[in-house]
C-alpha cells in the first residue's frame, strides 16, 4: 500500500506549451483514483511522470512521502498498463506475465506459481502458451492486466486500459477492475478520457484540461458541484445546457424565460448583471416531477431522441452571437469533442425526460427546473459561483 | 479460387521464361561439370551422357595454384564470414538502438556519418586502408580480414538498424524498464528479439557480401593461407588455363553452402526483407 504525492509538477516536452501544468496531488494508500481529461489534455504524461518514464521539468513526485523524481521506474516499482497494452509479441502469454517477476530475480518456481495464480484470476489459464497475436483485444486487456498485478507492485497506473475494447466488454471489465481492486486493495491510478469511467470507477477523480488540474473531488462532487464551466461541462452525459443569463431582483431572465427564485437560489451577481447558466438535462423535467417551487418554462420540442428509457427532447432558445462566443470560451468548448451545437442566432438545449412522456418534435412540451438544480458560472473564466 | 486456371498457367508459362536468362548459364556450369574427361569434345548444351563428379572431387582436393587447399579455403571463408557476421550484429545492433532513441545533435550527425560512408565505393579509400593495416601488421591474418570487412559493411548494418528501430513503437522497451529491466536487459530481452528480421537482413546481406568478395580479400590476404573461396576459385584460372570443368566444380562447391542455408532460412529471410523494407 502506497501513497503518492506530486508538487507543483511542470513537464515541458520541447520548452513549448507545458503538457502538465503546476500540477500538486495527494492519492491515498489502497485509493483507486481516476484521471479523466479530453484528449491531450496531459493524462498519460502525468501517468508517465508517476511511473517514471518521464522526468518532470520542475516540481516532485513523492511515493509514500520520500522523494522519487529522480527514480528510474526498476526502483519506483510501480506496474503500468499501456493505451495500447504493449505486449511483447515475441514471448508466450506465460513469458509476458512472469517477465517483471524474472528480470526481478523472482525464484523461478516461485514466479511460476504466481503466473498460474494470475492466469487463474484472470481467466488466462488455457492461453499461457498462446502468442499474443493470436488473442483477442479483450484476451490482449487481460494479459495486460495480468502483467501488472502479477508483480504486486507498489501501486498499477493505468492508461486507458478499456478504451480498446468494445462497448459491452468494457462495462463487464469496469465491473471486474473495481472487484479486483477491492480484492487486492493496491493504490491505483486510472486514466480514462471518458468521463463515465471517471463516474463509475474509483472513490475520486482529478479533472485535467490542458494540463492543468481543474478540480479533484469525488464522482459525486464534481457532478454535483463542479469546480468550473468546463468540469460542469465534462462530467454528465447528455452535457450540461448553458445559457447566458441576466440577474433580477427576484430571479434570472433566462433566454426570454422568466424564472422566480428563493432568495437562497438567486444568482451571486447585481441585478442587471449577466450569469452563465448551467442546467443538467436530467434537472429539466416534467412539472408534476420538479416539485412544487419550480420554475416552469414552456418550450417547443425541436428534436426528439429515443434512449429507451428515457427520451431527449432539444428545444430552441435564442442566442446572440456574442453569447453563444462567451459561453463557448467560458466551457472551452473547443477541448471538448461534440460540444452541443451553435446555431445561427438560437442554441438548442435538452432535457432528459422519461420516455413515456409522449412528445412529436414540433410540439409544445411544458418542462420544470428545480432553483436548487440551478448552477452560475462567471462569464468570464468560468469559475463557479455559489447561490447568493 | 486457387484453381489451377488458364490465367495462373498463362503466368507460369511467363515466370519460366523470365527464368530462362537465370537458368541457362547454371545448367551450363552442371552440364560442364559432370561431363568427364572423354566427353571434353561435346557441346555443353548436351546433356553429359555419362555424368561423373570426377570433376568435383579434384577441384576439392587439389590445392590449385594458390597456397592452399580447397577445403582450407572453405574453412578460411566459413570462418571469416561468421565472425564478421557476428560482429556486426553485435556492434550494430545496440548502435543502431541508441542513434534511433537519442534526438540529439550527435547522434544525427553520427547517423548522417553512416549513410555518407554508404554510398562510398571502397575502392576509394583501399590504399591509404591499406597502409594502414601494413603499419598496425595486420595485413595477411585473419583479424586483419574479418576488422576490414566489418568495417566495409558497418554502415549498411546500422542503418538497416536504426530505420527499423526508428519505426518500432517505445511502448515495449517502456514496459520493459517498468517491468523492472534493466537498460542491458531491455536491449537483451526486449529490442534485439524484436528486430530479428533486421540481423536477418543484416547477416543475409553482409554474409553474401564477404563469402562472395573477392577483391578484399586478394589485396589483404592473397598469397597467404587465409584466402577465402573466391580467391581459392581463381587459383585454378591461374593453372589450368583450360580447365574450366574444374573452375567449375570450384564455384559450384563455394555456392553449394549459400544454397543450402539459403533453402532453410528462406521464407524468414524474405520476412526479414519485406517488413525491414516497409518499417
Ligand atoms: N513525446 C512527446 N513529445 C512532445 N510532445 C508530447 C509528447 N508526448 C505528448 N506530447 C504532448 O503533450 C500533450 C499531452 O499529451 P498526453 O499524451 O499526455 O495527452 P493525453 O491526455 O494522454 O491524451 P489522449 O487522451 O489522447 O491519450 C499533448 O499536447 C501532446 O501533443
Ligand atoms: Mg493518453
Amino acid at each position: 500500500m502506497t501513497s503518492i504525492g506530486l508538487d507543483h509538477v511542470v513537464m515541458r516536452y520541447d520548452g513549448t506549451q507545458a503538457a502538465v501544468d503546476d500540477v500538486s496531488l495527494e492519492i491515498e494508500e489502497g485509493e483507486f483514483f481516476v484521471l479523466v481529461g479530453p484528449s491531450g489534455c496531459g493524462k498519460s504524461t502525468l501517468l508517465r511522470l508517476l511511473a517514471g518514464l518521464e522526468r518532470p521539468s520542475s516540481g516532485t513526485v513523492r511515493m509514500d512521502g520520500s522523494d522519487v523524481t529522480e527514480l528510474t521506474p526498476r526502483l519506483r516499482d510501480v506496474a503500468m498498463v499501456f493505451q495500447n497494452y504493449a505486449i511483447y509479441p515475441h514471448m508466450t502469454v506465460g513469458g509476458n506475465l512472469g517477465y517483471g517477476l524474472k528480470v526481478r530475480g523472482v525464484p523461478k518456481r516461485e514466479a511460476a506459481a504466481r503466473v498460474r495464480e494470475v492466469a487463474d484470476l484472470l481467466g488466462l489459464g488455457d492461453l499461457l502458451k498462446r502468442r499474443p497475436t493470436t488473442l483477442s483485444g479483450g484476451q490482449l486487456q487481460r494479459v495486460a492486466m495480468g502483467r501488472a498485478i502479477a508483480r504486486r507492485p507498489r501501486a498499477y497506473l493505468m492508461d486507458e486500459p478499456l478504451s480498446n475494447l468494445d462497448a459491452k466488454l468494457r462495462v463487464s471489465m469496469r465491473a471486474e477492475l473495481e472487484q479486483l481492486h477491492r480484492r487486492l486493495g493496491v493504490t491505483t491510478v486510472y486514466v480514462t478520457h471518458d468521463q463515465v469511467e471517471a463516474m463509475t470507477l474509483g472513490s475520486r477523480a482529478a479533472v485535467l484540461r490542458a494540463g492543468e488540474l481543474q478540480q479533484v473531488a469525488a464522482p459525486q462532487e464534481l457532478y454535483a458541484r463542479p469546480a468550473n464551466a468546463f468540469v460542469a461541462a465534462f462530467i454528465g452525459s447528455p452535457p450540461m445546457n448553458f445559457a447566458l443569463a441576466t440577474a433580477r431582483e427576484d430571479g434570472l431572465d433566462l433566454a426570454g424565460f422568466d424564472l422566480r427564485l428563493p432568495a437562497e437560489h438567486r444568482p451571486p451577481v447585481a441585478a442587471g448583471e449577466r450569469v452563465l447558466v448551467g442546467i443538467r438535462p436530467e434537472e429539466l423535467r416534467a412539472p408534476q416531477a420538479a416539485g412544487k417551487d419550480a420554475c416552469a418554462l414552456r418550450v417547443t420540442c425541436a428534436v426528439r431522441q429515443n434512449l429507451g428509457a428515457d427520451q431527449l427532447l432539444f428545444f430552441p432558445v435564442p442566442q446572440l452571437p456574442y453569447e453563444a462566443a462567451v459561453i463557448a470560451r467560458a466551457t472551452f468548448a473547443e477541448d471538448r469533442p461534440a460540444g452541443p451545437a451553435v446555431g445561427s442566432g438560437e442554441r438548442l438545449l435538452c432535457a432528459r425526460v422519461p420516455a413515456d412522456v409522449s412528445v412529436e418534435p414540433g410540439d409544445t412540451v411544458d418542462l420544470a427546473v428545480r432553483p436548487g438544480a440551478l448552477h452560475y458560472f462567471a462569464p468570464d473564466g468560468g469559475a463557479r459561483l455559489p447561490s447568493a | 479460387m486457387n484453381r489451377y486456371g488458364r490465367w495462373t498457367a498463362f503466368r507460369e508459362a511467363g515466370f519460366w521464361i523470365a527464368a530462362i536468362p537465370m537458368l541457362l548459364p547454371v545448367y551450363l556450369v552442371l552440364t560442364t561439370v559432370l561431363r568427364g574427361p572423354e566427353a571434353r569434345g561435346e557441346s555443353a548444351l548436351r546433356p553429359p551422357g555419362d555424368p561423373t563428379l570426377g570433376n568435383m572431387e579434384r577441384a576439392w582436393t587439389e590445392a590449385g595454384g594458390g597456397t592452399v587447399s580447397f577445403s582450407q579455403a572453405l574453412v578460411n571463408s566459413v570462418l571469416t564470414t561468421a565472425a564478421v557476421v557476428a560482429i556486426l550484429v553485435v556492434v550494430a545492433a545496440p548502435a543502431g538502438y541508441a542513434l534511433a532513441r537519442r534526438g540529439s545533435k550527435l547522434s544525427g550527425a553520427v547517423f548522417g556519418m553512416f549513410a555518407f560512408a554508404l554510398i562510398m565505393p571502397i575502392q576509394l579509400g583501399i590504399i591509404p586502408l591499406y597502409g594502414f593495416m601494413v603499419d598496425a601488421g595486420l595485413t595477411g591474418t585473419r583479424a586483419g580480414l574479418i576488422l576490414v570487412y566489418a568495417g566495409l559493411q558497418m554502415p549498411l548494418a546500422v542503418f538497416l538498424y536504426t530505420g527499423f528501430l526508428r519505426g518500432l513503437p517505445t511502448a515495449y522497451e517502456e514496459a520493459a524498464r517498468v517491468d523492472g529491466a534493466r537498460p542491458l536487459r531491455v536491449f537483451a530481452g526486449v529490442v534485439f528479439p524484436l528486430v530479428r528480421p533486421v540481423t536477418g537482413v543484416v547477416a543475409t546481406l553482409t554474409g553474401l557480401f564477404v563469402w562472395n568478395d573477392f577483391f578484399v580479400a586478394l589485396v589483404f590476404v592473397g598469397d597467404t593461407d587465409k584466402v577465402t573461396l573466391p580467391v581459392a576459385v581463381y587459383s585454378f584460372v591461374g593453372r589450368f588455363a583450360a580447365e574450366w570443368p574444374l573452375i567449375f566444380a570450384a564455384a559450384l562447391i563455394a555456392a553449394g553452402p549459400v544454397v543450402v542455408l539459403f533453402g532453410f532460412a528462406q521464407r524468414t529471410i524474405m520476412k526479414g526483407f519485406t517488413s525491414t523494407l516497409h518499417g
